[in-house]
């Protein structure tokens, strides 16, 4: 039986081609397939890198729901493994780019991950000011009022 | 808007049901569409990495956050502060997570040094241990109170109140009651309604109920920080005992003495929410722990030897108790004091084990209803010599301690 394939095409307008099973881990790309199928979708906010890296993801993540049976378990331990080490390739910014990407597609396994890896980012900073940076945060406290709520969080001994 | 319907133009519908039904469907689609172009700007148009995040996913990456993490970056912007410590879901979910995590017991202790303080901890080793959080307490004696991630204090003679928030290191003085009030004594109860999300301290005095029953509302964000009076109990002389009180699923369970040395009790309820109070059926009127079994009523009465009821419903049509046997003769049974459940079921006792020469344990023991069987843990570090000469007091146990970052002002 041959599989049924679909063609998503990136904001370069780039065409890939992938098995719907794959696809339809984005309950977006599932809902559209299903009311408009033999179509393309154009997915004109996605560059051709960030689709590559979400469909990357969803190859890995449908072959192992497939797998299923009796390794199931020690698959998704696997899985976890490599989920890790998927995010921990990717930059700050097109990290952040994966994160909208399975927003937007509403991929929800992708999305947890991508948002674990960001908030381990977040958590691994030294300051609020290195946050800002990193994440291009707008400051819009003033220096007393982040006084005052660093002197809300302790206790007067 | 318009990206949406280039891609899809609807171009199939004719009169029929099914065509409605498509045209219905497709103006789903173009919601989505329109609804998912509105979150993300072309990735062209702007420099890669600078994402306009949303702000449910600002909210569910800070939902990943560790606790401490969460308190320290508060400053870190306006939305930030105001997700980490008012947002409903977020901190509803914080507390959800804690409850996931596997259950660690948390001890209070209050030391009796020239300027008090409390302990709240998961390991009791004294001063050196960065598990424990020190808190100034209020006078030499104090009586403490935990509900949902927050400790009350007061002072013995109820005049001065503090909220901890020991996930924030937050400190609440309640305001003062009107003057006239405070000639009374008071007794405190704490109770968590989850419907309206607030903290209620309810205030009662040791006797004439007509008066002056009095709730402080705790909420996000806090609108009135001042006491409102509730309508009394209409049971006349009516006195509350101190120490023992629960709060389950929004009602607070306490009881209460009808003459001021009297040895017969009611047991009585006071719903948070509404605020109403109501005598409970209670299995025995004697004084007794009041517990949380499992999200039920527990009641231990030790009067002759041990027994536990657990309260089946809460409808007072269908109410029942049912009882779990425990131990008939208990030796020095005063010397227990019991508090709470763990969440497998066992009921919590700590107490003092007497030893040779002085060396004496803090014991913890787990009591298992289910097997009729007991285990035991002693506390490390705790010189039990302190708590003879009630320099550290053993203060309480909390079985179910869940972090809040929630703001108390």
């Amino acid at each position: 039986m041959s599989k049924k394939m679909i063609v998503l095409k990136s904001s370069e307008g780039v065409s890939f081609v992938v098995e719907e099973a794959v696809a339809r881990q984005s309950k977006i790309i599932s809902f559209l397939v299903e009311e408009f199928p033999d179509r393309e979708l154009p997915l004109t906010n996605m560059t051709s890198e960030i689709l590559r890296k979400t469909i990357e993801y969803c190859k890995k993540h449908v072959v192992e729901d497939d797998g299923g049976g009796d390794s199931s378990s020690s698959s998704s331990g696997d899985l976890k493994e490599w989920d890790v080490k998927f995010v921990a390739e990717i930059d700050q910014p097109r990290l952040m780019d994966l994160l909208m990407a399975a927003n937007y597609l509403d991929i929800p396994s992708l999305l947890d991950v991508t948002c674990q890896k960001v908030a381990d980012t977040i958590a691994a900073c030294n300051d609020e000011k290195e946050i800002r940076a990193t994440f291009n945060i707008e400051n819009d406290f003033t220096e007393e009022e982040v006084e005052a709520i660093r002197m809300e969080n302790q206790y007067p001994i | 808007m318009k990206r949406g319907r280039e891609y899809y133009p609807i171009s199939r519908s004719s009169g029929s049901f099914v065509s409605i039904a498509l045209s219905f469907v497709k103006s789903v689609f173009a919601f989505l569409i329109a609804w998912a172009t509105q979150r993300l700007l072309p990735t062209e148009q702007r420099p890669s990495g600078s994402v306009n995040v949303p702000l449910d996913l600002v909210v569910e990456i800070l939902k990943k956050l560790p606790a401490k993490s969460l308190v320290r970056f508060r400053c870190v912007s306006k939305q930030w502060s105001s997700i980490i410590s008012s947002r409903r879901d977020f901190l509803d979910s914080i507390v959800t997570r804690s409850l996931a995590q596997p259950q660690r017991m948390h001890f209070i202790f209050h030391h009796r040094t020239s300027k008090p303080f409390f302990i709240f901890t998961s390991t009791y080793h004294k001063m050196a241990d960065n598990q424990s959080i020190f808190i100034p307490a209020l006078t030499s004696s104090c009586i403490y109170l935990y509900v949902r991630g927050l400790i009350l204090c007061c002072s013995r003679r109820g005049f001065d109140i503090v909220i901890y928030n020991p996930t924030t290191r937050q400190a609440l003085w309640l305001p003062d009651k009107q003057p006239l009030m405070q000639l009374y004594q008071y007794t405190y109860f704490f109770g968590y309604d989850h419907l309206e999300n607030q903290y209620k301290v309810l205030s009662l005095p040791h006797q004439d109920m007509e008066r002056a029953c009095l709730v402080f509302t705790l909420t996000v964000p806090t609108a009135t920080k001042s006491w409102r009076y509730v309508e009394s109990i209409g049971l006349g002389h009516h006195y509350p005992k101190k120490y023992n009180s629960i709060c389950i699923n929004g009602v607070i369970y306490y009881q209460a003495s009808t003459t001021e040395y009297g040895s017969t009790y009611v047991l009585m309820s006071f719903d948070v929410r509404y605020e109403k109070f109501n005598q409970v059926n209670s299995p025995t009127n004697h004084l007794s722990t009041l517990i949380n079994y499992q999200g039920k009523l527990g009641i231990m009465c030790c009067k002759k030897g041990v027994e536990i009821w657990v309260m089946e419903h809460t409808d007072e049509k269908t109410q029942e108790w049912s009882k779990i046997f425990f131990y008939e003769e208990m030796v020095s049974f005063k010397d227990w004091f019991s508090k709470g459940v763990t969440r497998g079921g066992e009921i919590v006792f700590v107490y003092i084990r007497p030893g040779h020469h002085n060396r004496d344990a803090l014991c913890v023991s787990y009591y298992n209803p289910e097997r009729n069987s007991m285990r035991y843990e002693d506390i490390d570090g705790i010189s039990t010599k302190e708590l003879k000469h009630k320099d550290i007091l053993f203060k309480g146990v909390v079985t179910d301690h869940v972090e809040n970052t929630m703001c108390l002002y």
